[in-house]
């Protein structure tokens, strides 16, 4: 009994810690990879400045490793939630981590919108934020849901990372009982809980995406 | 109306600079259908485009319904391009939207009422022959339906002109001539003043009134279409006819 206690806390940690994540990364994600988006394009806002430097920290962000991420970034962790253990510590580096994964995704989603339809867009008389939120969004939202999609599975992953380091969750109780205290049977319901979540999220997802399609 | 004056295109990149347009002078009277026909890459695209500024001409002057716009700030020119409509060859409507809201898509952009959007829409959509679609997504229409879709569209803000980009050229034979047929009807419903862009020889005979041709970026010829076909002054109009005559057996 206990132990399914432990499990059911445990899982909804880490729902916890994705979703609080993936929503900041896309309330942030989703005008950042606009904003690189437009200041590339020549017909929208192009400023070669701000698109190089939004491309340059984003993609440094990308290219540290989850695991060096989650410690190098415990001052500002810190500083933000006042500590650096516990779940909601652990939403910072997920969310940090997540948010240029989503804002690159919204740039090329927005890559593959036919030029014709922001050309039509423009001969119309529409605002570089029209043509944003009335023609770029609605025609890449397919697109934008299976990044989500993605997204959510890839912090499911490194939701476990986070919580091997403290962060609560099921890669906690799989690392305290099924590792270090050798009972299998929580590290098997872990992992078991780990695949139905992920196949739940690419169901769910998959199934908005055509329903949008 | 449309009046373009001493228009030039220069496109620079690393391998140098290209002249798209030398030194264009064009006009589309209230109510007249004009034709500029040219191979692909002589400058036509680009030549549409700078009537609405799509395409900022490097130096020239465009004006539309007496407006000015490249003396235009941003705000200027997007209230003066509800007044041009616009129909391109690939149609460009949303797939995300129903014919109902594509051609209610410039409207919104005005935040019209409910109320007179419903009005414009439904009597657009009788004029083009699609009322019983309103509620059909674009990839379940033919391309002449998307195209008539994409005509109601452009006339939804009552605009004064009309640019047609290569509007057929995606299109058969009979759809090309039952789009043709509805544009003429437009024109002289509307009193509309139609600038088209074509390589097809047979757009120009079906719907123009006066006919220029574009090679290179300049316009060689310039005539009305009854004496353009009687009397080519150039080798590439002469061609150009040949090719509408003969259809491709022996071209």
């Amino acid at each position: 009994m206990h132990k399914i206690n432990l499990l059911t806390i445990a899982t909804w940690q880490t729902i916890e810690m994705v979703l609080v994540s993936a929503l900041f990364a896309v309330i942030i994600g989703l005008p950042l990879g606009v904003l690189i988006f437009i200041t590339r394009h020549p017909h929208l806002y192009k400023k070669s400045a701000v698109h190089s430097t939004l491309g340059f920290i984003v993609n440094m962000v990308r290219s540290i490793p989850f695991i060096i991420l989650l410690v190098a970034i415990t001052p500002f962790t810190r500083l933000i939630i006042g500590t650096s253990i516990g779940t909601t510590a652990a939403m910072v580096p997920l969310a940090v981590s997540a948010i240029p994964f989503f804002a690159r995704l919204v740039e090329s989603a927005m890559n593959e919108v036919s030029y014709g339809l922001i050309e039509a867009g423009l001969a119309m008389g529409a605002t570089v934020f029209q043509i944003v939120y009335k023609i770029l969004i609605p025609e890449s939202r397919a697109t934008i849901i299976r990044g989500i999609t993605l997204m959510l599975i890839t912090l499911v992953g490194y939701s476990a990372m986070a919580g091997a380091i403290g962060g609560g969750g099921l890669g906690n109780v799989a690392i305290t009982y099924g590792y270090e205290r050798f009972e299998i049977n929580i590290m098997i319901a872990t992992v078991v809980i780990l695949i139905v979540m992920v196949q739940l999220i690419q169901w769910c997802g998959d199934y908005i995406a055509r329903k949008l399609s | 109306m449309i009046e373009l004056y001493n228009i030039n295109k220069i496109y620079s990149n690393q391998s140098g600079k290209i002249h798209a347009l030398n030194n264009i002078n064009l006009s589309v009277a209230p109510g007249e259908i004009v034709g500029v026909i040219g191979k692909s890459g002589a400058g036509k695209s680009t030549l549409i485009r700078c009537v609405n500024l799509l395409e900022k001409p490097t130096s020239g002057f465009v004006r539309v319904n007496n407006i000015e716009l490249t003396t235009l700030n941003a705000a200027q020119l997007r209230q003066a391009r509800h007044q041009i409509g616009m129909i391109f060859q690939h149609f460009n409507l949303l797939a995300t939207r129903n014919v109902f809201d594509n051609v209610a898509f410039p409207l919104t952009l005005l935040k019209k009422s409910k109320k007179e959007i419903n009005k414009i829409v439904s009597t657009l959509l009788e004029k083009v022959g699609l009322s019983d679609k309103r509620n059909v997504f674009p990839h379940h229409l033919s391309g002449g339906q998307k195209q008539r879709v994409a005509i109601a569209r452009a006339l939804a803000t009552n605009p004064k002109v009309l640019l047609c980009d290569e509007m057929t050229s995606a299109l058969d034979l009979e759809t090309t001539y039952d789009i043709l047929k509805l544009i003429r009807n437009i024109n002289q419903d509307l009193g509309l003043s139609i600038l088209c862009i074509t390589h097809e020889m047979s757009v120009i005979k079906a719907i123009a009134d006066r006919v220029a041709v574009i090679d290179q970026g300049e316009i060689i010829e310039c005539a009305t279409a009854v004496d353009l076909f009687k009397n080519p002054q150039t080798e590439i109009t002469k061609r150009l006819i040949q090719l509408e005559m003969r259809g491709f057996v022996d071209a």
